[in-house]
């Protein structure tokens, strides 16, 4: 599917606990993502998020343990899970990860790399196309952060990001941070890879920020304010396509309403900006 | 669909990232390093906001005692942050290092949650608990009706806000 078949989001937050009054307070949001795996579809939806979804917010599960790209079978008990929250939220879609979290019984806990082989890319496109059969919405897949690639690579990332969607029709989550950090971690060519991806697949795309440590490695905490570098990749996506969705992801070391209120104004500004440019 | 040999290869991979087993060839060692640190901080974190009062408790401690307990347990197979606590309370028990100021959270935990193969679930039945627990020492009944919800005698009944 194109995104064209999906309705617009608009500005988005990630919706955590800590940030559920400036959520409810805030009036232009049109979407809140919501960790799949904090929420049991069984169970009425929490008050908040009842409440933004009665103000025509959108909510969006966003699955971080399905291990689409494992080699192992896809753990079917979670899929079922997903769905039914998909369900419960009324959600206009839900989005995972390009990547495996589990294998030989043990639990990464996070989010791992893919080789980019042929093998591998066979895997993940099986396992979209069976989340696609059992999900009541589309799915959209996220390109990750990583800090190491496996050897032996066939192509590169956009070249596998792109072959996965295309050959299972699931639409793309663009992490922009994601792909700031990979440019400074492994050396990414940002340009050349927005060039490459099918950007009329873009779902919805996350900002965020991080931190470098001391070996100088970029980190994707979510837990720092969204750097200029990553505004600037927005800039240049908006100017390539118009953006159906765009939101702030912020996890830890939360900053006052006041601040994550400037950054989210900034996001809002830009891409209006860069609407008003095209008409 | 599934393949035996890239399972093994992310198995491997895995387990260089989660135990002391060797980075697989071809990998960049330091940044598997790098990021197998990133996991251990990230897995820390994690039961330190999932069991808040343990962590409180423990203070600078928790940060070493974690990682020892992290050394030798690997992430419980369903990832969850609250049974890795859980299991850590055990891991400090049996080191009689566990904070007595975190015995009624460690309490809640048993008397709203059941674990079946490392899922952790809302408990549906009947469950009491009996602990003695404060400075000076206390009996603090709990209990969890079906439909009804949870109950807490600690001299005078009051009921815990959930």
């Amino acid at each position: 599917m194109s995104t064209r078949e999906l309705a617009s989001l608009g500005l988005g937050l990630g919706w955590r606990p800590e940030l559920a009054l400036m959520i409810e307070r805030r009036d232009d949001l049109g979407f809140v993502e919501i960790i799949a795996e904090g929420f049991d579809g069984r169970r009425a939806l929490l008050a908040p998020l009842q409440a933004l979804r009665e103000r025509g917010v959108q909510l969006v599960p966003h699955g971080v343990s399905l291990s689409l790209g494992g080699a192992a079978s896809l753990d079917t008990q979670r899929l079922d899970q997903l769905a039914r929250l998909a369900e419960r939220c009324e959600a206009p879609l839900v989005s995972e990860h390009l990547c495996f979290t589990r294998a030989g019984g043990m639990e990464s806990g996070h989010l791992l790399p893919l080789p980019y082989t042929r093998e591998a890319l066979d895997i993940v496109v099986a396992h979209i196309r069976q989340a696609q059969a059992i999900l009541p919405v589309p799915l959209a897949v996220e390109n990750i952060a990583s800090l190491f690639e496996w050897p032996d690579a066939e192509m590169d990332e956009a070249q596998f990001i792109t072959s996965a969607l295309e050959e299972s029709g699931a639409l793309l989550l663009l992490d922009l941070e994601n792909l700031y950090a990979n440019h400074l971690n492994l050396g990414t060519d940002m340009p050349a890879f927005l060039a490459k991806l099918p950007l009329s697949r873009v779902a919805y795309v996350h900002v965020a920020g991080g931190f470098t440590d001391a070996d100088g490695l970029y980190h994707d905490s979510h837990a720092h304010d969204v750097p200029q570098a990553v505004f600037e990749l927005l800039r240049q996506l908006c100017e390539r396509t118009q953006v159906n969705g765009v939101m702030i992801e912020r996890d830890g070391r939360f900053p006052s309403d006041t601040i994550l209120g400037a950054e989210l104004d900034a996001v809002a500004a830009l891409v209006k900006e860069c609407r008003e440019h095209e008409l | 669909m599934s393949s035996e040999a890239l399972d093994a290869r992310q198995a491997r991979l895995l387990a260089a990232l989660v135990s002391d087993a060797a980075v697989p060839p071809g990998f960049d060692a330091a940044r598997i390093r790098a990021a197998a640190r990133g996991l251990a901080a990230k897995r820390s974190r994690a039961v330190m906001d999932a069991w808040p009062v343990l962590a409180n408790a423990l203070g600078p401690r928790y940060g070493e005692l974690f990682a020892a307990y992290g050394d030798g347990n690997v992430l419980p197979a369903t990832g969850s942050a609250l049974l890795d606590g859980a299991l850590f309370c055990d891991w400090l028990i049996g080191r009689e290092a566990f904070p007595q100021e975190a015995t009624l959270e460690r309490q809640c935990f048993k008397l709203r949650y059941t674990v079946s193969h490392s899922r952790v679930r809302a408990r549906r039945g009947f469950k009491m608990l009996v602990v003695r627990h404060g400075q000076p020492r206390k009996w603090v009944f709990a209990l969890r009706l079906p439909l009804l919800g949870e109950y807490w005698w600690q001299g005078h009944w009051w009921q815990r806000p959930e």
